[in-house]
């Protein structure tokens, strides 16, 4: 059974911890042997709170604000998962799939103190990250790493963690099995897990299988032993199993995260195969070479079995014995030279082979805004999988629909590879990074930009038009006469009811004040019958627009005489027809990319409906990322932003110079003064000041 | 026969050909003014205080109006029509922002950057500017020399087939076959000329009768079953702007975008 657990993007309320462990006493028990049973239960609650108790002070709540990038767009996203200091001075394991693409992290201890960290290190193959804390709150609570390898099935343990974002919570389980291996359902070979396409995971590492109750938001938490050890960090879950990485694994992988940042292996290119229903005995069976490869070069091919390793005989036969040989050969030194003896069909055979470095399956993502692309590093394994003869250039992860990538000449498209950009040679990710801002920051912008790449067999070139940054304002509603009132149609039936049956119209609901319809004489109530000596009848439904249908005939600044029904007696009033108003769509406004925020003036129709006078000044937020520092900080759309810091902010003029402000200021923390419904709020924006401007 | 003779008759040959089959002289005589806008816009829409915006690119043909690069075409093909896209994201608060405009002329592989300056929902123009035409007079169509026509004319549309057929020139012809006065005054024809909303229609004889326009109520005028849009098309009746309301549209383009009236 495979099963996968995603860490959970959720912002959900934190509940204190409770005591999984009183749950157990609460079972039912025959009534004679109860006091029999009374110490030993008493004896198991001690054991398993003190195990908690030497635990759970090290297990934090990871808040993470990573970029996503698909549809060729950079897309910030929120995500909560969980992990346990190991280290005094503040590092913290999570998993991998927590902290991967982070851009931000912060840590909730036990004593609900928020702390920001930084990266240390990752490493996909196992699904292992390290955090670092602040220094400046050390010493942190830290969790001690126990021996897994002395872990049995049955023994007990607990999942500590953040599921569903519920931070400080625990469960209590038994160890299922000590190195679980997920293989294709009903065969022998082992499955290759992914954690994004083309990301593998899992290679080395054999699970400890629990059933510990873990959701989402557990990932990267301890799985602790009664000995208030760390015996695995928890990584997947589902249908009630829990799958924990060993804590001998992630000891190795944390050491070399925390000296280096990364983790260094060796490979020999071969993927191997359980000898399980092959009907051969001894031997790790060649799966698969790697073109070019340490073993295709030392002559080995898919079917040769290696029957011994540096003189010492070897033998894989169940899919469990797979990764403890791959992570054999992993941890070898880099350039060292095996002696291998194998079997081709009968015939025995010798050779070395040299190891090389196990290369990151993915690299590095960057979006090129202006371009309108996503594009990422090319590894050996994303230029073997593409066919390509190098890992020059680098391959395009997305193209974002209406982009100048996608209107280039001829157009970009997904998995094509950038080689050269105005004749200059793209090596990797980070030379394509370097032209983009050297050409972005030309003044002015070069109206094209000639790109060369390859796709499938053939190099091609492209002229790309870069979109400037300038934000659009919409165009305007042609302008047409307006009446500063609203009206609703009165119908027969209405009309029958309200005392004059004969009298049909439209109903003044609204009169704007500070208009010409404000001093025309109009009431609410007044039933318009007629206009510029017409009848204004509202006879059935398909009437309903008349009124305005009517006015919209006229002309700016021309007279409409009305003629209307008040308490039963006919009357005339006289109105000079506006220049309609501007509506929301129609409003100037500004977009701040840093704070991935878009704001639009006042309109008339807004200060109408919410009451507001002129002396309410402000912007109206239109839009805001949700996962970014505004969004972050609990800006909302329709919220009316008055103050940035100490800065009032009256329109979107003083919105911008206040932004350009920032920019220049680069404050570690922006406090924003907002007005949402009768309340007004104040929002703390810690950004990452990055440069892009507005 | 004398010259004038000979000329006469050649003239009243030509027009009786014309007459006869408009449609040769309709393509060459208006054709080139029939252009591409390609633009990309972008949706945004927000509900309960949470946003999320999306991007697309499409293209209709317009008509250009002014030697110096002002096109005009459906507002609503435009993606300008908050009234459909307030339909389709029910309560969600929407907006629709062109951020790129080009206009490709037939024939010439040059994009010219454009701006759309102005829009009329009620009518359902927009009005789309060249930024700079280096100095180059389009072929326009000069709506003030317009005729009026009557139920039972023949009239002419002039527009393009698609990319993938070279654009090629295509004419569609109806007949009007109704008189609305509300919501203003239209033009109607039960013959379909869908393909053709935003360009102009012609007589047999090449003066301009008017726009095909697309027309939908707005939201608070319109009665719940005519928020369906099969209920706003009715029988499939084409229905086209008469040459005086457009000009007069566009006068009062110009003075805004000219901020004369500001």
């Amino acid at each position: 059974m495979k099963t996968k657990e995603m860490s959970y993007c959720a912002r959900g309320d934190r509940y204190a911890a409770v005591s999984i462990a009183t749950v157990l006493f609460l079972c039912a028990a025959p009534a004679g042997r109860a006091a029999d049973q009374a110490p030993l239960q008493a004896e198991l609650k001690r054991v398993i709170e003190a195990a908690r108790d030497a635990v759970f002070p090290a297990v934090v709540n990871i808040d993470v604000v990573a970029s996503h990038f698909w549809g060729g767009k950079e897309n910030k996203i929120r995500s909560v998962g969980s992990g346990v200091i190991i280290d005094p001075s503040g590092l913290v394991v999570t998993n991998y799939h927590v902290t991967k693409q982070g851009k931000r992290f912060r840590c909730t201890l036990a004593d609900r103190r928020e702390v920001s960290a930084e990266l240390a290190g990752e490493d996909p193959l196992t699904d292992v990250a390290l955090l670092r804390l602040d220094a400046g709150g050390a010493p942190y609570p830290a969790a001690r790493l126990g021996d897994s390898s002395t872990m049995t099935a049955g023994d007990f343990v607990m999942a500590m963690g953040s599921p569903l974002a519920l931070s400080r919570s625990i469960t209590l389980g038994i160890v299922s099995n000590t190195e679980r291996t997920f293989t294709q359902f009903g065969g022998t070979e082992t499955e290759e897990m992914q954690l994004d396409e083309g990301e593998r995971t899992g290679l080395f590492t054999l699970w400890i299988q629990h059933d510990a109750m873990i959701m989402p938001g557990n990932s990267g938490g301890p799985l602790v032993n009664l000995n208030g050890e760390v015996i695995g960090i928890n990584e997947l879950g589902g249908f009630g199993a829990g799958f924990a990485i060993p804590s001998n694994l992630v000891r190795d992988v944390a050491a070399q995260l925390d000296e280096h940042g990364t983790v260094t292996r060796s490979t020999a290119g071969i993927s191997i195969k359980p000898l399980q229903r092959t009907g051969m005995t001894a031997g790790v069976l060649i799966n698969s070479v790697v073109e070019n490869g340490p073993a295709a070069r030392a002559g080995l091919q898919p079917g040769d079995r290696i029957v011994a390793l540096d003189g010492e005989p070897v033998t894989v036969m169940f899919p469990e014995e797979v990764p403890r040989f791959l992570k054999r050969i992993a941890d070898y030194p880099l350039g060292a030279t095996l002696a291998l003896k194998y079997l081709r069909g009968e015939t025995q055979h010798e050779t070395t082979l040299t190891t090389e470095r196990f290369t990151p399956d993915k690299g590095d993502e960057g979006y090129f805004r202006q371009w309108g692309l996503t594009a990422e590093e090319i590894t050996p394994l994303i230029a073997q999988t593409n066919l390509l003869d190098s890992t020059a250039g680098v391959l395009i992860s997305g193209v974002r629909t209406g982009s100048p990538a996608s209107e280039a000449k001829p157009p970009l498209r997904e998995k094509d590879v950038i080689t050269r950009v105005e004749g200059k040679e793209v090596e990797h990710l980070g030379t394509l990074r370097a032209l983009f801002d050297e050409i972005m920051t030309r003044e002015p912008t070069p109206k094209w930009v000639v790109i060369e790449f390859r796709r499938g067999g053939e190099r091609m070139i492209s002229a790309l038009a870069p979109r400037p940054d300038d934000p659009m304002q919409p165009p305007r509603e042609l302008p047409t006469a307006w009446a500063g009132i609203e009206t609703q149609p009165v119908y027969p039936d209405l009309a029958k009811e309200l005392g004059h049956p004969d009298e049909t119209g439209f109903r003044v609901t609204r009169i704007y004040p500070r208009t010409t319809a404000a001093e025309c004489g109009l009431q609410v109530g007044d039933l318009i019958v007629g206009l510029n000596g017409s009848e204004l009848r509202a006879r059935n439904p398909q009437d309903a627009g008349l009124f305005r249908q009517r006015i919209r005939q006229l002309s700016i600044g021309s007279e409409g005489v009305f003629r209307y029904l008040r308490a039963g007696e006919i009357g005339e009033a006289t109105m000079v027809f506006e220049r309609s108003r501007i509506t929301a769509a129609e409003a100037a406004r500004a977009r701040d990319r840093d704070f991935e925020v878009e704001v639009r003036e006042i309109t008339f129709f807004d200060r109408a409906d919410k009451e507001w006078d002129d002396a309410k000044q402000g912007v109206i937020v239109q839009f805001v990322e949700s996962a970014g520092w505004a969004g972050l900080a609990g800006m909302q759309a329709g919220d009316l932003l008055l103050r940035i810091g100490d800065r009032a902010v009256s329109n979107v003029r003083e919105f911008k110079i206040v932004m350009e402000q920032l920019r220049d200021e680069r404050p570690e923390r922006v406090v924003f003064l907002v007005e949402r419904g009768v309340q007004t709020r104040l929002l703390y924006a810690e950004p990452e000041w990055t440069g892009s401007g507005g | 026969m004398n010259g004038q003779g000979v000329t006469a008759l050649l003239l009243s040959c030509c027009a009786a050909a014309a007459a006869a089959n408009p449609f040769q002289a309709l393509i060459e005589q208006r054709a080139d003014a029939v252009v591409t806008v390609r633009y990309v816009y972008k949706v945004q829409m927000s509900f309960m205080g949470q946003s999320m915006d999306n991007e697309d690119a499409a293209e209709v043909y317009g008509v250009v109006v002014e030697p110096h690069g002002l096109v005009i075409c459906s507002n609503m093909q435009l993606g300008g029509s908050i009234a459909m896209y307030s339909r389709m994201s029910g309560e969600m608060d929407t907006l629709v922002t062109p951020v790129g405009t080009k206009v490709i002329l037939p024939g010439d592989t040059k994009e010219y950057t454009a701006q759309l300056i102005a829009r009329d929902e009620n009518r359902d123009i927009a009005w789309v500017q060249v930024d700079d035409a280096g100095g180059k007079e389009f072929p326009y169509v000069d709506f003030a020399a317009s005729v009026e026509v009557a139920l039972g004319d023949f009239v002419y549309a002039v527009g393009r087939m698609g990319k993938h057929f070279d654009r090629a020139p295509l004419v569609g012809e109806a007949r009007i076959g109704g008189l609305c006065e509300r919501p203003r005054r239209l033009y109607a024809s039960a013959d379909s000329l869908a393909g053709f909303v935003g360009l102009p229609v012609y007589t047999a004889d090449n003066r301009v009768v008017g726009l095909v326009v697309a027309q939908m109520p707005h939201g608070a005028d319109a009665t719940p079953d005519e928020m369906e849009l099969g209920s706003v098309l009715g029988m499939g009746a084409t229905t086209i702007l008469p040459a005086a309301e457009v000009l007069s549209a566009l006068a009062l383009a110009k003075d805004m975008v000219a901020g004369a009236t500001e």
